[in-house]
């Protein structure tokens, strides 16, 4: 309305002025645009390949792409039409150390970034991700504890399962598979299965529909041995009451809290070796694979000849390495002999502890380390598939 | 264009039949004054309200039913292929005391127009090019009351006139997408005249007029609903704004506010000599969503024309000879948006507008009247207009120059007491210098099939003929029945038009 108040006095103005009826050109009017990155902290070298900068503006939807050659110099000085962008940054960075090489994917983004005159600056922090991404074990915790008394506590052991991933992920059905083999015993088993699949006795399995546990990117759960309150009993322990699920363990040391979910045994009852003698494994059985057909068709009968050359037999279940999403092999450095997984699943190994059933060891676990954070504070993982590198090993348990 | 012109020109004449006197010369004098085309050119270059003291000599009402219909093959999809009517219409013009004049009008139509896509609103020539849109479209059922009237007073050599009109209109549709549309206008204006000599007149007018509307666009259907666009240029829409509105809206909404001013100046002679008439006039309008509490767009339509003639009047013979300037500039604005987590805002919060849209358009025309109006009359008449059309981002750019040739003829033949009048129009359009590029646009998309569709449709070179036959029957009691017939047909476009319309004069 005030517009039009304005026209009447315009009006002769207009009348004026029109008589040269000039067609304006229509100008879009731009900004240069200071855009800094934050890069994160990389160690060894790397090179980049195909990364690039999308400037897209939501009003019309135009997307610009600019290519990025450098990390040395992390800026860029575009010329943008005013508008609000959505800024993101995403490539393939491949870094090598210490003769470990791995791409990653290097990916920032910033939303709803006003520009709105003729110069402007944004900042955008950038980070990495493994574009294999799936649910990694975030932490193991396999000693369990001791009692001011200076008793051994085994109930409060857990593992922790985090969404390392970009996508929402279904806890369901996964299985969590204890090795039959130890670390610290290297045995030339018959038939030899390993590069094909993991060998386990204790394998339990997360219970649900399909869809029925969701854990949004940057979320875990827990999967406590007995998912109560330790501390009531013994001080120097957690409270896992708050866990997701927990194992049904061997009936004389199972403590059920009803109010927890137990997990499906599959095979065995899940003891965890508090010495860190054994891996462990996350895998996820096709859609199509039915648990009983699995059972059925995946027995695993081997054989060994001991020292004295007594040759000895087991049975056992193997995992097929196709199904596995993530491995970690744990041992100690006095007793390490192997590694019981593919060196595709796992090249390295965590510990607890560094010699035989050291004292020191409970009250720890195996945590993994963390590669990067995005800019709304999701922690991403690192999982190079080299537990060595990837954890951090006699960590303090996140849940004491 | 040429059909809408017609159909606006049918229904002044068929509006203007009748008068209440007794002698069969005067009914048949005014039954001229109503319906010869040097008449209607005379009325609506001196359309002022303080010059209707002369648009009559006598007085007149009239009351008409009609049924219009219009269908065409190739046509622009924001407007429809065509249009069904059902009118009742009533007029009346007044003269008291040779120094005072009173008319009124109450028109009612109830329309349902055709086939229309990428426009849910009503009223597409207060809106272009900010429509609520979507892809599927379809009939809109309409209506639209029309009332007003006002009044010129001599005083000495002074004419005061003053007139208003309402309009309210009401479209909608009962399948999805199902717009409810309500529009209304109010148009004022306020004009004086004076005698200049004996043989001229000055007349200064000011116009003013304020247009909302209100639109409304709703499904039933949960499943299959089609993107809802607000389009912001030639077949250009916001990607932020698409869709129904804030998270959680079951309707998108569209408020349009426009608001014009005008600025005429009349020389006219009383008989015989110069004519003279500038035009000035802009008009500014804005439109806003749900989406925002702050207006998506807003546009300057500003507009000039001058016209030039001589009019020489004999005893029953005449001729005029008019040429005309118009040239028109209109300048769109978008609003650019961010998203807000307040709701109150409506989701977006406006920053900047963006400089974004061109409209340019020079009119020149041409003609000729000449014929002894009591028995026939004719019009030439040549039109060559220079269009462009722009928009920013993606930039796009349209430009086309049609050459629009027409000859209109008309006999009135005297039937015992009864009068039969012939219209006949042929009209041939050229298309100079067609020029386009749509840049970004996804051509296979349905937006692109609009933007070709459309453009195809403006690039048309139509001949079009139409013929009106109006037969007016004396009762000698001061009422004469009429019934007019309408019926015309333009190629390429493979327009076909119909109308009849029956009518009582007294």
């Amino acid at each position: 309305m005030k517009r039009n108040i304005l026209s009447a006095a315009t009006l002769l103005g207009l009348a004026l002025t029109f008589g040269g009826c000039a067609k304006d050109v229509l100008n879009e009017p731009t900004s240069q645009v200071n855009l800094v990155f934050d890069v994160p902290e990389i160690s060894g070298t790397y090179t980049l390949k195909s990364l690039n900068v999308t400037f897209q503006e939501i009003n019309s939807g135009i997307t610009q792409t600019i290519p990025v050659i450098d990390l040395s110099n992390p800026s860029l000085q575009p010329t943008l039409a005013l508008g609000t962008y959505n800024i993101s940054l995403e490539g393939d960075i491949t870094i090598t150390e210490n003769g470990n090489t791995k791409t990653y994917k290097l990916q920032g983004i910033k939303e709803n970034v006003v520009i709105s005159s003729a110069s402007s600056g944004a900042r955008v922090s950038l980070f990495l991700s493994d574009p294999a991404a799936n649910f990694i074990f975030k932490e193991i915790f396999f000693t369990g504890t001791v009692t001011p008394e200076g008793k051994a506590y085994n109930g409060d052991k857990y593992f922790i399962i985090y969404n390392n991933s970009l996508d929402t992920l279904y806890a369901d059905g996964l299985l969590i598979a204890q090795s039959a083999f130890l670390t610290t015993a290297k045995r030339e088993y018959t038939p030899d299965i390993l590069n094909e699949a993991f060998t386990s006795q204790q394998i339990v399995k997360i219970p649900g529909t399909g869809k029925q546990y969701p854990v949004a990117p940057g979320d875990q759960i827990v999967i406590a041995n007995n998912a109560i309150n330790h501390k009531e009993y013994n001080i120097n322990s957690a409270d896992l009451s708050i866990a997701d699920f927990e194992i049904e363990l061997l009936s004389s040391i199972n403590v059920d809290n009803p109010a927890v979910q137990n997990t499906i045994s599959v095979s065995g009852n899940m003891t965890m070796h508090n010495r860190g003698f054994q891996s462990y494994v996350l895998a996820r059985l096709p859609e199509n694979v039915s648990l009983d057909n699995w059972k059925s068709e995946n027995r695993y009968t081997y054989s060994y000849v001991g020292t004295t050359g007594r040759v000895t037999a087991a049975d056992g279940y193997k995992i097929s390495n196709d199904y596995i999403v993530d491995a970690v092999n744990l041992s100690v450095e006095e007793s390490y002999e192997w590694l019981v997984t593919a060196p595709q699943l796992d090249m390295g190994w965590s510990y607890a502890g560094r010699t035989n059933s050291d004292a020191t060891r409970y009250g720890k676990s195996v945590l993994r380390k963390v590669l990067s954070t995005t800019a709304d504070g999701r922690v991403i993982y690192q999982d190079t598939n080299n537990s060595t590198k990837d954890f951090i090993p006699e960590a303090k348990p996140t849940l004491f | 264009m040429l059909s809408k012109k017609y159909i606006f020109l049918g229904c002044c004449i068929s509006s203007l039949a009748g008068y209440a006197q007794d002698s069969l010369s005067v009914k048949n004098d005014v039954y001229i004054e109503r319906h010869a085309i040097n008449s209607v050119f005379y009325r609506e270059t001196n359309n002022l309200s303080s010059l209707k003291l002369r648009h009559y000599s006598q007085n007149y009402t009239t009351v008409q039913f009609g049924y219009d219909q219009y269908s065409k093959k190739k046509y622009d999809w924001q407007e429809g292929s065509g249009e069904r009517d059902l009118t009742f219409q009533s007029e009346t013009h007044q003269i008291l005391n040779n120094d005072l004049a009173v008319w009124g009008k109450a028109h009612f139509k109830s329309k349902q127009l055709k086939d229309i896509r990428f426009n849910e609103n009503l009223d597409y020539n207060q809106i272009y090019p900010y429509f609520l849109a979507d892809s599927v479209g379809g009939d809109l059922q309409m209506e639209s009351y029309n009332f007003g009237g006002g009044l010129a007073k001599s005083l000495d050599k002074w004419v005061i006139g003053i007139e208003g009109y309402l309009t309210a209109n009401q479209g909608y549709r009962k399948i999805d997408p199902r717009p409810l549309n309500k529009s209304t206008t109010i148009d004022l204006r306020g004009s004086v005249s004076r005698d200049v000599g004996n043989d001229y007149t000055l007349s200064l007018g000011i116009d003013y007029e304020f247009y909302k509307q209100t639109s409304r666009l709703s499904f039933v259907s949960l499943l299959g609903r089609p993107l809802i666009f607000n389009l912001n240029g030639p077949g250009v829409f916001s990607n932020l704004l698409t869709g129904m509105g804030p998270s959680g809206s079951s309707q998108a909404l569209a408020y349009y506010e426009n608001n014009t001013l005008r600025g005429t100046l009349i020389w006219s002679p009383k008989k015989s000599g110069v004519f003279a008439k500038g035009i000035i006039a802009q008009r500014v309008g804005d439109k806003y969503t749900n989406h925002s509490n702050e207006s998506i767009n807003f546009f300057t339509d500003e507009q000039f024309q001058v016209d030039l003639g001589y009019i020489k009047q004999y005893d029953t013979w005449y001729w005029k000879a008019m040429s005309t300037w118009n040239s028109r500039r209109m300048s769109g604005a978008d609003g650019l948006f961010s998203t807000v987590s307040s709701s109150a805002s409506g989701g977006y919060e406006k920053f900047a507008d963006r400089s974004s849209y061109r409209y340019f358009a020079d009119r020149y025309v041409g003609t000729l009247l000449f014929g002894t109006s009591n028995i026939w009359n004719a019009q030439v008449e040549v039109a060559y207009q220079e269009h462009q059309e722009q928009y920013i981002s993606p930039f796009r750019n349209m430009s086309w120059s049609p050459l629009d040739i027409s000859l209109t003829a008309q006999y009135f033949y005297q039937h015992h007491n009864n009068r039969l009048e012939t219209t006949v129009q042929v009209a041939k359009r050229t298309i100079h210098d067609a020029n386009y590029s749509f840049s970004n646009v996804n051509l296979a998309s349905e937006i692109g099939h609009l933007l070709n569709n459309n453009w195809d449709y403006r690039i048309s070179k139509p001949i079009f003929a139409e013929m009106q036959l109006q037969y007016l029957i004396n009762l000698n009691n001061g009422k004469m029945p009429f019934v007019k017939l309408n019926a015309g047909y333009a190629s390429e476009v493979e327009l076909s038009k119909f109308a009849l319309h029956v009518g009582l004069n007294f």
